[in-house]
């Protein structure tokens, strides 16, 4: 999948896969590629900013903590991120219900 | 521009491309430097050579100018992190205008530093100690060995191949930093030859340029001999990115906090009186208890989140709070002690007036910009939020 289909999901995809538990940035990009079985082309720079806008929106909190001797930042979904997440994924399945009704799901 | 081949590279061409504060840019760089790490590894475990692994993990994240450009600049409100970020217009137009932009750049910050200066010393120390009859002089000779330095700079810019002024001018200063140091500095440098008299009979700007001077020029040399880890050892590499190796590369760094450090510093020194350093001190809590209040009832999970949110609902006022706050107690001190309308303040009001409004102008404008530049569901959701 191009990665400007994307666009405009990946938060989405960002609060679900942190809705699993705590985790830092480079185990949210490991879930991602093993949740879309590798069907995204997504530059992983863009999921860091992504983050933080998440953060800035108060929809997901950071902390640092260190794991041998390296410093990470942890992320967790904030309980506005779970409310939002539970809204965006109605919006979503409204979404792709029409998508798929305008394509034509029996061909 | 290359893509570095090493993680240490790849973090220091990433930082010199980030505008953005020290505490959020030693975030950023640690986040990126923990997965590049990560990802060069696993490449390891799958065979391949630590170079390649380095190469491959830099390639899947990006050049560092992209990443930087993804990560925006900082969102946190004040006066400063906004012309960091407005700036980049502007950058655009100089990188192609050498000359003009010599003469541009150097003239609004030397404007604002003589009327500052002229505006916070006169009231304090009485009007006798005003400017010298040859001030014209200095002026003239400050002026134009400084386009010259900045003219000839920008030329050698516009022959680089990184891709904006602000990246060739971070790479140019590394590979040069005490002739960048000298161009930055060259008008106060024209100042201290020239050695403006202080009612103490010693040369203000000498201590005053020197110090900067030196601050600038180790500034550059930081950045320049940042350590490099070993190429073979991933693992047991020290992290790249620690506090005080950004704290002693970070140009902007020193540029955004040499004035608020060295002016109180000189002026205790010279004067040997407080009131200054005191009233910057009180001026700075001002504007933190200021910043507080406007953003308390906002929706955002930090201080400065909710600032920020107070700040884009209100483009014309925050300029004003974010620097008009911090000069709340000194223009009370002035006002209190040499009354209301002091000759230098009615001839230097205008100056920096017209200063504000064009700070206030390239603020406003490059936030609109900013602001379009965001991606257009992040908008849709703020506003629904």
């Amino acid at each position: 999948m191009r990665a400007d289909a994307l666009r405009g999901h990946l938060e989405l995809l960002l609060l679900a896969i942190l809705a699993a538990g705590p985790m830092h940035g480079y185990a949210v990009i490991q879930e991602l590629r093993r949740r879309s079985s590798g069907r995204f082309e997504l530059a992983e720079g863009t999921v860091y900013p992504a983050l933080q806008r998440l953060e800035r929106s108060g929809l997901v909190a950071s902390s640092w903590s260190a794991e041998s001797g390296r410093r990470r930042r942890i992320y967790t979904l904030t309980k506005r991120g779970s409310r939002a997440l539970v809204e965006r994924r109605s919006e979503w399945a409204a979404f792709s219900q029409g998508v798929a009704a305008v394509l034509g799901q029996a061909t | 521009m290359k893509t570095p081949d090493t993680i240490a590279d790849y973090l220091v061409a990433l930082n010199a491309s980030l505008v953005t504060s020290l505490d959020r840019a030693e975030r950023i760089l640690t986040e990126i430097e923990d997965y590049l790490r990560n990802d060069a590894n696993e490449r390891v475990a799958r065979g391949a050579t630590a170079q390649e692994a380095e190469r491959a993990a830099i390639a899947q994240l990006g050049p560092p100018h992209e990443v930087a450009r993804r990560f925006g600049s900082d969102l946190s409100g004040s006066l400063n992190e906004h012309l960091w970020r407005n700036l980049e217009r502007f950058d655009r137009w100089r990188l192609y205008h050498p000359w003009l932009g010599a003469i541009v750049v150097p003239t609004l910050p030397v404007t604002a530093f003589f009327a500052g200066m002229t505006l916070l010393m006169a009231p304090l120390l009485g009007s006798s100690h005003g400017p010298p009859n040859d001030w014209w002089v200095i002026i003239v000779l400050s002026s134009l060995l400084t386009f010259a330095a900045y003219g000839a700079r920008n030329r050698a810019l516009l022959g680089r191949p990184e891709p904006s002024f602000r990246t060739r001018q971070g790479q140019w200063s590394m590979e040069h930093p005490w002739l960048a140091a000298s161009v930055a500095m060259s008008p106060i440098i024209i100042g201290v030859t020239r050695g403006i008299p202080t009612p103490q009979g010693v040369s203000f700007l000498t201590v005053f340029g020197l110090l900067v001077f030196l601050k600038m020029g180790f500034g550059h040399r930081g950045h320049a001999t940042r350590p490099q880890p070993h190429p073979d050892a991933l693992d047991s590499a020290p992290p790249v990115v620690t506090r005080p190796s950004l704290i002693a590369a970070s140009v902007s760094f020193l540029e955004r906090h040499w004035f608020s450090i060295a002016l109180p510093a000189a002026w205790v020194v010279i004067f040997r009186r407080w009131d200054l350093p005191v009233l910057l001190v009180a001026g700075w809590l001002t504007q933190r208890v200021a910043v507080s209040l406007v953003g308390r009832k906002r929706d955002a999970a930090t201080p400065a989140a909710r600032y920020s949110a107070w700040a884009h609902e209100h483009p014309w006022l925050e300029p004003v709070l974010g620097f008009g706050a911090s000069l709340i107690p000194l223009l009370t001190w002035i006002i209190w002690t040499s009354g209301p309308f002091p000759r230098l303040l009615w001839i230097m009001l205008p100056l920096c007036l017209m200063v504000a409004i064009v700070v206030i102008r390239l603020a406003t404008a490059a936030r609109k910009q900013h602001k379009e530049s965001l991606p257009q569901d992040l908008l849709a959701d703020a506003e629904r939020i």
